[in-house]
């Protein structure tokens, strides 16, 4: 396109060096830039340390590295000569634009000097702050680079800008394949997710480490030789956080992006199949040996992952009663699955009534949070099922439950019994047998079952044992109300027990005394 | 020396240098790697537009984008090195809009567009296409940028727009996209309203409150692009958008450079934040806020709590607060208040006082009371107390306001009583009261204050009338005051005249009176005073020894004994000596308490003497010989004699320590405890020199002691070698071994006495100690294990840890080994070779089964599923089922000689050896594969699932893995038998599907594999390619289908139907009607006119199609109505119903009949809302005038002409069946009732079984006779009143008849109803019984409805109805038998009362059944508790 144009003068030279003064956002990137020239360099080990020159009032910014050294063909050539890096398209370098060094100048530097020595060769390169620099010959032979800026500043100022210049390195270059000490000490983390669970993967060329999260939340980094080249809140698959490092990845040239190139495509690749297809199947082999909840808050992650489900729907590893096992197919039931603390009673008669019922720790078992995340809505078996558990009827209540079973006849009421109060269902029920589960919602029988204590029952029982008529009749009318049995059936009521008041007189009581209001 | 001076020291300055630039590199580089997104160009040229000074930016996107502004001329020579610019740091507008244009056409570059051409009102154009860069004059009226070649792709929208979208809208000027202002106001949500600060040329904010909880949110704009986005942690939040030119930017203009200038402008919004703060408290204060304000007081009181100063007024003067009467409250009026009150009060629940005369801060948030102790301190306290003290003031004051009271006491028996002069008021001693404690009344100015005991021993009654008292701030009780407590000074004294008077009266005393005395005798005890003289000297205590004595003896005594009245007697034989210096008392409560004020100190209980005394006399009355007693523990025994000391040790078995008894002639001294040298022993001595203590209970430590110790010791050392003797003799029970071995321990030199007897315990028994030195000479080492776990090893000699210690004492060269580890082998094999033999043959169904080759032993074998596990046998026992070590379709069972067991005979060694017998079974397996491949299984067939599971496994030997890829084992989609290798070809790089055999259809023309789960797990192994499972979604699709094509057969509109009725309802739209000749009902569900489903029609008769909001299940079936729909169906039912009632005279033949039957059912169903305005009500009162019985004679009759019939004769005779001839009386109706139909059915229910009275055939001509009796009798009664009735009746059938004195004197017929004392006594008692028990919102209701109740004459209804009125029909044969019956059996009443009730809960919609069950019981409580026992 445009034709070359003459050689660059020393104004625009210098324009252009003011611009590339500030190409990042934060000014102490420019210790990843060193740090990754020492990469670049081949050293084993980078040090980085910051102290205060009392006599120059100055904090001296000091990077060492054992590389392979600048001879003053590369000083000229390279590292001041802007864009000249020869580094792009090798994939074991990880800077290509030539450019990284200038950054120091963002801190405003009295000086910054370079010590370096290469093929005999031992060069001092001293920086003036207008960026001018003078090449010294040491006297003394110089293994790998030595680099110092030194920055105005009161020795009250060191403390933070010293913490400032740890963070931004541990957040650069936490990861590097090699050691990084700050004042001596090293920065190097394991290359993993704060997650209890995680899956490693790796590839030729690229490793990636994947866990589930928070789909909000999830984090996700990207690395070329272990130096960070973007990564932050909010995974590009979400519900997975991962770190991948791959010497085909670059950054842009702020630093601020990793390219999406075709080498992102496939380091992307490689993630997906280690979050999608490895991981899960591990996930749940794991499930099955060790019940951890951190692995089950896992499993509720991947559960909700695109296309991950239907492979794991056989696998059983929900408890259920018996030591048997449930996998969600077992469980995709209409109403969706039902959990239990312990193998109780009710559960058990639940189960005999084939109910899917899993064994969990409490309403906070991550196994819930993993069965809703697989679309199961489980419910505990106390809110679906109950289980009628029969009383003795004391025979002074006798008649007054024969009374009763004799007015619901119209209602099918074949037996009435006196059951043990259970929680939260009407005060009488309809049932097909004592000692069997029923469920909330659907019960149904020839059987009255009313709750002992609860409601009507014990006013009525000591009513019934002076009147078992007029007890029964009030009794029976609580009854149509808790069964919804409508209007209908309270004509039909008064009828049948006026009636059997008619075919039986009740015993006769003294007229009740003149009442008073209490 | 300066710094760079000083760096130069280092070596020899060769030369000096500057940058220098590679233009070409870096032209190259900016392009493809300056901007994050290329496509951010457009960014670019906004910004050219914005510096250069443009009206607006017009876009077209097109084919070609071209981009249009105007603004400051570029020069011409400025675009002619447009390039040059790339790495130019502008500082002029021109230079800066020519940066960014070269910025833009080098990304431009990167995109590979085809043509760039730029054009200038300078009259000068660049143009850049693939082959070159070409330039020009030309006369333009704006600047124009043509871009050819950089389309949208596939997506056909232009990227450019959404970034513009996104960064360009806060330009400073239009961005038109196809004339389309791209620009949005800030789009800020807070709290109050957005506020913006223009600026003279410096930053220009825009911004809200952020809510609570919300961080802020920072926009920076740049030259009319968005630079950065950033959540600055501010002093005030905030959503803002910050305008501002010079902000530094990066490399990438991605974001902004964190320098000075981002400081100053962050620095600048914050104080913009603050401002905008108090402007929310002022608008807080006005009341702008509206629905906001809420928010906004919580945010201010956050603010508040953190804000850096003082408050600003703005917020001293807005209300975030409210006090308790929920009216704002500002810090400021808080202030005022503090002044007057002193304090701030707070409360987390409002007090229920109202006035209160302050203001009481309620806290709604732990922050609002953070907020009040910041800024009042400790001045802040709990309402709570004070507004306590205020109610209690006030109640106590009220109470004293009330109370007026005479100052004398009241009149009645008094013991003594006397007059008090100042303050006026009496005291005196009550024959009732004679506890402990006085009362006085406190009067004040003649009204009582208060009632309060006073603390004295006395027992006295006192009422003082103060005029001037000082009483406590909350008026409880008068202040205890100096002067007030001088006053119940004197009263005490009084008081004890009182005592002293009635003591010196002298007896005899009444029982009261001694009470009171005691009370004295007490006092004066505690008080140190000396009774009166007649109480002094009166034999008052009863001494055991003494008899009754005096208080004036007992003084003598040094200490009193107090005898609990229920303790023995004194052992009165004991010698004189022994007995202690005092007096034993038989004391009661009263003398306990006396003696122990009288006699402090010396005072005593006699427990612990009395025992002392009985102990020793037992000592005394029996003597014993130094002897010991004959034992079987006794192992040896020597004599102890020298001079006067004699006596007996011996050494014993199963004890502990040394036991020495002591004696003195005779007489046990004490038995004392030592420690033994060596064996425990026993041991007795008589010595008569040991002289015992004072309480005979020990003897003193002297010389005899000392005498007596050494020869026991000296006995213990003789008894030592005796017991080695004996036992070296085998004379000693096995039980005295431990003896020994502690002798031997104690005595070491005795060891060798008794070397040869077997003395230590081993896993093989007793061993000597010869047998021990034996062992360690010949160098064995000694096993050692703890002694539950004592078992034998072979060839070792196994010790308990126990024996240990000796051993090691006696022999020190022993070493010990732990025989844990030989012993867990032993027992583990020994487990193991339990265990039953296992056969070498795989049990199950198999596919094919081979023997394996030697040295194996075992099978392999090719099954369906459920396999991959090896079965290890050892020694013909199964050792270990290795499960998934095989591939799931393979199974083994094994034996071979190279497996070895672990330790614990559980597992297989994983070692070389195992690894070495896997590969040998991949061999089997393959050798397996290949036989089974030979017969060439066929695809999808269980064999070619089973072989192609083999390819999962990795150790398939690769001859294997290719013969199995190449074989057409898998089922491809329609019906074809291919290879997997020949699949993985036609494959090539695109994925490809599965799906389970049971939905096998290709639907894309895509390769379809037909795979169970298995197979599909191991295809995705082997070809690691992207397959998918579709089956889930296949499946549930036919399911949903299944249902769908059922309900498509369903009808979409009503036919069959008698008529049909449009439903236009809430939830529900379509079609009701009523079936010709169906006996069911059925309801069709739409969905969008789709058919969903049949669900079968509550309540009534009737065929429905209709629309709404039906439920489903996850399977796409119908679940049943809500109660809502049930509801509004039952509403459109009950207008068909009515319908069907109007048309009913109009039909005939089976559709009448039809009709018929469903109104008589409907009838029965509904008779509760009989006469009610409901609309069943009112369709109901069709019903019962339609003709719808037939009666004899073939004329059909409405039921309210039977209930006429029946009031008229007292009953309703019918006949089943029609009879074969016509009635003769007609008068009469003789309606035909068929046994179960629905007409007898309701006539039943209505009228009562005993008003039915059915006619026989063999018995017709009887009942006719009784009937024509009967008829006679009613048509006399009936002239009068039901002559005329009968007629009116029809007229009046919607208003109830109501009866009066009148009326009940028209006819004999009446007199069943006339009587009216029984239904007006009826009607008081059901009113009664309301009014008794009825709370709540069933009294609220019912109570008019009681009011209003009345007696009703109605052809037919139920016992009760309700209309706007409540009315008892004395039609209905359970009413008139209430009415009959009640006096007598008064729970007909409550039957009756709590059936209306149930009628009022379904007509009345503010009842609801929570009201009825509360009645029902008030009900039962109140009637059981009426109810004598």
């Amino acid at each position: 396109m445009p034709a070359p144009s003459t050689p660059p003068s020393a104004p625009e030279v210098s324009a252009a060096l003011d611009l590339l003064v500030e190409q990042f956002s934060q000014p102490l990137a420019f210790l990843r830039e060193l740090v990754q020239n020492s990469l670049d360099a081949g050293t084993n080990r980078v040090d980085v340390s910051v102290h205060h020159d009392a006599g120059q009032g100055c904090a001296v910014v000091e990077v060492v590295d054992t590389g392979e050294g600048m001879d003053r063909e590369i000083i000229d050539h390279q590292l001041t000569r802007l864009f000249a890096s020869s580094k792009e398209g090798d994939f074991t370098k990880i800077g290509k634009f030539g450019i990284g060094f200038v950054s120091v100048f963002a801190v405003k530097p009295r000086a910054v000097v370079v010590d370096t020595g290469r093929a005999g060769q031992a060069w001092r390169v001293l920086f003036h702050p207008d960026r001018t620099f003078d090449r010294i010959v040491l006297d003394e032979p110089i293994d790998g680079t030595r680099v110092r800026v030194y920055v105005d500043m009161p020795r009250s100022a060191l403390s933070k800008f010293s913490r400032d210049c740890r963070d931004t390195l541990v957040f650069w270059c936490r990861h590097c394949e090699v050691e990084v000490c700050f004042d001596g000490v090293p920065l190097n983390q394991p290359f993993s997710l704060e997650a209890t669970y995680q899956f490693r993967h790796a590839v030729p060329g690229t490793e990636v480490v994947v866990a589930p999260s928070d789909p909000v939340n999830s984090f996700f980094g990207f690395y070329n030789r272990g130096l960070t080249l973007f990564e932050g809140r909010g995974s590009p698959l979400p519900g997975v956080s991962f770190k991948v490092r791959s010497r085909y990845l670059e950054h842009t040239l702020t630093r601020d992006q990793v390219l999406q190139d075709e080498n992102y495509r496939k380091a992307m690749r490689v993630v997906e199949e280690a979050a999608f297809i490895r991981m899960p199947r591990h996930l749940m082999d794991h499930l099955g040996q060790t019940p951890d909840p951190e692995l089950w808050k896992a499993a509720a992650n991947v559960f909700q992952w695109p296309g991950v489900l239907p492979r794991l729907e056989r696998i059983p590893v929900f408890d259920g009663l018996d030591s048997s096992r449930f996998s969600l197919r077992d469980l995709r039931t209409r109403e969706g699955p039902c959990h239990s603390m312990e193998e109780d009673e009710l559960a058990r008669a639940a189960a005999a009534e084939g109910e899917k019922v899993v064994l969990v720790q409490g309403e906070t078992d991550p196994r819930l949070e993993a069965l809703r995340a697989a679309g199961l809505v489980s419910v505990s078996v106390a809110q679906r099922w109950f289980l009628p558990r029969e009383l003795p009827v004391p025979p002074q209540d006798e008649p007054l439950l024969e009374e009763l079973r004799a007015l619901l006849e119209g209602l099918g009421i074949r037996e009435v019994r006196l059951i043990e109060p259970v929680a939260g269902l009407p005060r009488a029920v309809r049932i097909r047998a004592v000692g069997r589960a029923h469920r909330r919602d659907q019960a149904q029988g020839p059987i009255l079952a009313l709750q002992a204590g609860r409601g009507l029952s014990e006013p009525c029982a000591s009513l019934g044992r002076l009147d078992p008529n007029l007890a029964a009749f009030l009794l029976a009318r609580g009854v149509v109300l808790d069964l919804d049995a409508g209007a209908a059936s309270g004509a039909d009521l008064l009828e049948r027990a006026v009636q059997r008041r008619r075919e039986a007189p009740p015993r006769r009581f003294p007229a009740p005394t003149r009442r008073k209001r209490r | 020396m300066s710094l760079l001076d000083e760096l130069r020291q280092a070596g020899r300055l060769d030369s000096r240098g500057l940058f220098t630039l590679d233009r070409a590199r870096a032209r190259q580089k900016m392009a493809r790697f300056q901007l994050t997104d290329p496509r951010r160009y457009v960014l670019e040229l906004v910004e050219a537009a914005v510096v250069l000074g443009a009206e607006a930016l017009d876009l077209e996107f097109g084919k070609t984008l071209e981009v249009r502004f105007g603004g400051q001329p570029l020069p011409a020579e400025g675009l002619a090195a447009l390039d040059d610019h790339l790495l130019t740091a502008p500082t002029r507008p021109v230079e800066r809009a020519l940066r960014a244009l070269a910025m833009a056409c080098a990304a431009l570059e990167s995109l590979q567009v085809k043509r760039v051409r730029l054009e200038s009102p300078s009259g000068f154009w660049l143009e850049r296409t693939r082959e070159g860069e070409s330039s020009g004059l030309g006369d333009f009226a704006d600047h124009r940028l043509l871009v050819e070649g950089a389309g949208p792709g596939r997506s056909r929208v232009w990227p450019e727009e959404a970034v513009l979208a996104g960064e360009a809208r806060y330009a400073p000027i239009p961005i038109r996209v196809g004339g389309r202002d791209l620009r949005l106001p800030p789009d800020l949500r807070g709290l109050g309203p957005v506020r913006s600060l223009p600026a003279e040329g410096g930053p220009r904010f825009r911004a809200v409150v952020a809510r609570d909880g919300e961080a802020s949110t920072l926009t920076l704009v740049s030259r009319g692009v968005v630079v950065g986005r950033r959540s600055p942690a501010l002093s005030v939040p905030l959503q803002a958008v910050a305008w501002h030119d010079d902000l530094g930017r990066n490399a990438s203009h991605s974001d902004v450079v964190e320098d000075h200038r981002l400081r100053a402008l962050l620095e600048d919004l914050s104080g913009f934040g603050s401002w905008c703060a108090e402007a929310l408290a002022v608008s807080l204060k006005t009341g702008e806020l509206g629905e906001e304000a809420e928010e906004s007081r919580n945010l201010l009181v956050h603010l508040a709590l953190v804000w850096k100063g003082s408050l600003p007024d703005s917020f001293e003067a807005a209300p975030l607060l409210q006090d308790h009467l929920g009216a704002p409250l500002s810090l400021a009026e808080l202030q005022a208040q503090l002044q007057s009150l002193g304090q701030v009060p707070v409360c987390w629940e409002a007090p229920q006082a109202s006035e209160l005369g302050f203001r009481i801060v309620r806290l709604r948030s732990p922050e609002e009371l953070r907020l009040l102790r910041l800024r009042f301190g400790e001045a802040v306290q709990d309402a709570g107390e004070r507004v306590l003290h205020v109610m209690r003031r006030r109640s106590h004051r009220q109470r004293w306001e009330r109370s007026p009271r005479p100052a004398t006491l009241p009149p009645g028996e008094w013991i003594l009583r006397r007059s008090l002069p100042e303050p006026p008021g009496e005291v005196g001693l009550s024959p009732q009261d004679t506890d402990v404690g006085s009362l006085l009344h406190v009067l004040y100015r003649g009204r009582l204050l208060e009632s309060r005991e006073l603390p004295t021993p006395l027992s006295y009654v006192a009422v003082l009338d103060f005029q001037d008292l000082e009483i406590e701030e909350d008026w409880s009780a008068a202040s205890d005051t100096e002067s007030f407590r001088r006053v119940l000074e004197r009263l005490d004294r009084h008081g004890e005249g009182l005592y002293e008077e009635l003591a010196r009266r002298g007896g005899p005393w009444t029982p009261a009176e001694s009470s009171h005395l005691d009370l004295a005798f007490e006092m004066w005890a505690e008080r140190g005073r000396v009774p009166p003289e007649p109480l002094l000297s009166l034999p008052w205590f009863p001494e055991m020894r003494e008899g009754m004595v005096s208080l004036a003896r007992l003084v003598s005594r040094k200490t009193v004994f107090l005898v609990d009245p229920d303790d023995v007697d004194l052992p009165f034989d004991l010698p004189g000596p022994v007995w202690p210096d005092g007096a034993f008392v038989r004391a009661d409560s009263l003398a306990r308490r006396v003696l122990e004020a009288i006699l402090p100190g010396r005072v005593a209980p006699a427990a612990l003497e009395l025992a002392r005394l009985n102990e020793l006399a037992v000592r005394f009355r029996t003597r014993r010989q130094p002897v010991l007693p004959e034992s079987g523990d006794l192992l040896v025994q020597v004599e102890i004699e020298s001079g006067s000391v004699r006596g007996q040790l011996g050494l014993v078995a199963g004890a502990q320590t040394g036991i020495l008894h002591l004696l003195r002639e005779g007489v046990f001294l004490q038995t004392r405890t030592l420690t033994p040298s060596g064996p425990p022993f026993e041991a007795v001595v008589e010595c008569p020199r040991l002289q015992p203590s004072q309480d005979w209970k020990a003897i003193q430590t002297d010389q005899a002691w000392s005498e007596v110790l050494s020869f026991v010791r000296e006995a213990e050392t003789r008894a030592g070698a005796l017991l080695a003797w004996s036992w070296h003799q085998g004379c000693l029970p096995v039980q005295a071994r431990t003896a020994v071995q502690l002798a031997l321990r104690t005595w070491p030199d005795l060891a060798e006495e008794a070397a040869a007897a077997p003395l230590f315990l081993s896993a093989e028994g007793l061993v000597s100690l010869d047998r021990l030195r034996r062992a360690l000479e010949q160098g064995e080492d000694l096993l050692t294990v703890r002694d539950r776990d004592l078992e034998p090893v072979p060839g070792k000699l196994v010790l308990p840890e126990s024996e240990c210690a000796l051993v090691r004492q006696l022999l020190p060269q022993a070493r010990f080994t732990s025989a844990r580890p030989w012993l867990d082998t032993q027992r583990a094999r020994a487990e193991f070779l339990l265990r039953p033999l296992h056969p070498l043959h795989l049990s199950g169904r198999s596919l094919v089964c081979r023997t394996l080759r030697p040295p194996l032993e075992g099978e392999v074998a090719l099954v369906e599923a459920g396999g991959g596990e090896v079965q290890v046998l050892l020694e013909g026992r199964l050792l270990q089922t290795l499960p998934r070590v095989l591939p799931p379709a393979v199974r083994v069972v094994v034996q071979a000689p190279q497996v070895q067991p672990d330790a614990r005979y559980r597992q297989v060694l994983q070692d070389e050896a195992w690894q070495e017998l896997l590969g040998s079974l991949a061999e089997e397996v393959g050798l397996l594969a290949g036989e089974l491949l030979d017969g060439l299984p066929k695809p999808g067939s269980d064999e070619a699932r089973a072989l192609l599971s083999l390819l999962a496994w990795p150790v398939l030997p690769e001859p294997v893995r290719g013969l199995l890829e190449e074989a057409p084992l898998l089922q491809v989609l329609p019906d074809q038998a291919l290879g997997l290798a020949e699949v993985r070809r036609r494959m090539g790089r695109k994925p490809f599907l599965l799906v389970s055999p049971r939905f096998g259809l290709p639907r894309d023309g895509r390769l379809v594999v037909q795979a169970d789960a298995d197979l599909q797990l191991v295809l995705r192994a082997v070809l690691k390619r992207n397959c998918r499972d579709d089956s889930e979604n296949l499946a549930r699709d036919a399911q949903y289908l299944t249902h769908l094509k059922k309900a498509s057969r369903l009808p979409r509109r009503l036919s069959g139907c008698l008529l049909v009725l449009a439903v236009e309802g809430a939830s529900l739209t379509g079609e009701i009607g009523f079936p010709a000749r169906a006996r069911r009902g059925s309801l069709v569900a739409l969905r969008q006119g789709m058919p969903l489903g049949q669900l079968e029609m509550p309540h009534h008769l009737s065929q429905a199609i209709l629309e709404g909001s039906f439920r489903l299940d996850a399977g796409g079936a119908l679940l049943p109505l809500t109660r809502d729909q049930r509801r509004e169906l039952r509403e459109h039912q009950v207008r068909l119903y009515g319908l069907l009632a109007q048309r009913h005279p109009d039909l005939s033949g089976r559709d009448r009949e039809q009709a018929r039957e469903a109104l008589l059912a409907f009838a029965l169903e509904e008779r509760s809302a009989l006469g009610g305005r409901s609309p069943a009500g009112e369709v109901l009162e069709r019903i019962l005038a339609l003709p719808l019985v037939e009666v004899v004679g073939g004329r059909q009759v409405s039921l309210a002409a039977l209930l006429a019939e029946d009031q008229a004769r007292g009953r309703l005779a019918c006949v089943s069946r029609k009879p074969l001839w016509n009635w003769p009386n007609q008068e009469e109706i003789l309606p035909i009732l068929p046994v179960g139909s629905p007409v007898r059915e309701l006539c039943t229910r209505l009228l009562g079984r005993g008003h039915l009275e059915e006619v026989s055939s063999p018995g017709l001509g009887q009942v006719l006779t009784g009937a024509l009796q009967a008829a006679n009798r009613s048509r006399t009664a009936a002239s009068a009143w039901w002559g005329s009735t009968l007629e009116r009746l029809g007229e009046r059938l919607n208003a109830p008849v109501l009866r009066d004195s009148s009326e009940r004197k028209a006819g004999a017929a009446a007199t069943e109803v006339e009587s009216g004392n029984p239904e007006a006594d009826l009607l008081k008692a059901l009113r009664r019984e309301f009014a008794l028990v009825a709370r709540g919102r069933v009294r609220k209701r019912g109570s008019r409805r009681l009011e209003t109740l009345d007696w009703g004459l109605r052809p037919l209804g139920p016992p009760v109805w309700i209309s706007q009125r409540v009315f008892l029909n004395r039609a209905h044969a359970t009413v008139r038998w209430i009415r009959d019956h009640f006096v007598e059996d008064p729970a007909l009443v409550s039957l009756l009362l709590a059936h209306v009730v149930g009628l009022l809960n379904e007509a009345d919609d503010a009842v609801d059944d929570p009201d009825e069950r509360e009645f029902l019981q008030e009900l039962v409580r109140d009637l059981h508790g009426s109810f004598a026992e």
